[in-house]
């Protein structure tokens, strides 16, 4: 579930982008030709209820999600997203697109996964292990694969040909170890 | 409360899908909200007849397909309304109360029993919705 950080199984950057790229292949073989930019809600709406006959996607009005982008069950095979986030996300917002792609990420790395019970609310999760860091890479391999990004030319076209927001498009450079060439 | 597709749910979700809409497209259509569609598709709002027939009208269903939608959408009702406002007569009121009372406690024997006697003597004029 988005919202507070849980330890997990650690999960290395290179296995949750592996997992990304299988999914961004799938959704090839099924559709055709695909996009750069991943259509996750085609994705979520069209692709998984036919490998999870029993997910569930569930759209709410805002006030029932106080504070909240999206929250996801995985062994419940059930993702909730506010209205809001979902129209925006349809609607090929960048932001709400992570976070739905976020959201993605809790559900197939995080079936069936212990979530650790803390005995102190500790700051001692390591990154690898922390359940908010696992979706962030994976929504951030799913929508920005490397080589997608290694031909972009500038952030404004990281922004268009992935469909991500500036502050993703800036994450993405930093992890990727790509320098920003001056001018970008 | 369960967090699984209604039989309704399932088939609005392969109807959507065969004619690869999303639920913001359908919501779009219907003139409805995307979170609307949703509620209906996991049982926690009935669908109402005006939400059926732009289904229907959508979808271009035939008749067939347009019984089977609305088969379903009865089994997917969570609460049934009886309007005792007008013209219902001290008797009938009665019924619906005690009805609704001793519902929980009709076995399926006893309900084969009462929807037979509930449903032959209509079955020419057609039931009523």
């Amino acid at each position: 579930m988005t919202g507070f950080r849980r330890r997990v199984p650690g999960r290395r950057r290179a296995d949750i982008s592996t997992h990304a790229n299988l999914l961004r292949n799938h959704f090839s073989l099924i559709a055709g030709d695909s996009p750069d930019a991943f259509p996750v809600v085609e994705y979520v709406e069209f692709v998984l209820p036919q490998v999870m006959d029993d997910f569930v996607l569930e759209i709410v009005d805002d006030h029932e999600m106080p504070g909240m982008e999206g929250a996801t069950w995985p062994d419940k095979l059930h993702m909730k997203l506010p209205r809001s986030v979902y129209e925006r996300a349809a609607a090929n917002d960048g932001r709400a697109r992570f976070t739905v792609s976020h959201e993605l990420g809790h559900l197939l790395l995080h079936q069936g996964v212990p979530f650790f019970r803390e005995t102190h609310q500790s700051q001692t999760i390591a990154p690898y292990e922390c359940s908010e860091w696992q979706a962030n890479e994976f929504a951030a391999s799913l929508l920005m694969p490397e080589e997608v990004v290694k031909a972009c030319g500038s952030v404004r076209d990281i922004m268009e040909r992935c469909g991500v927001s500036q502050t993703a498009a800036v994450n993405r450079l930093k992890v990727l170890k790509m320098v920003k060439p001056r001018g970008w | 409360m369960s967090n699984a597709l209604t039989p309704l749910g399932k088939e609005l979700r392969k109807l959507r899908i065969d004619a690869l809409e999303r639920i913001a497209d359908l919501a779009r259509a219907l003139r409805c909200t995307a979170s609307f569609i949703s509620a209906v598709e996991l049982g926690k709002r009935s669908p109402p007849e005006d939400f059926l027939q732009g289904i229907v009208h959508h979808y271009n269903l035939d008749a067939a397909a347009e019984a089977r939608l609305r088969n379903l959408a009865a089994l997917s009702t969570t609460a049934v309304r009886i309007d005792l406002t007008e013209g219902t007569s001290d008797r009938s009121r009665e019924l619906a109360v005690a009805f609704a009372r001793a519902f929980p406690t009709i076995d399926s024997e006893k309900a084969a029993k009462l929807l037979e006697t509930l449903t032959w003597p209509n079955n020419q004029k057609g039931q009523k919705r």
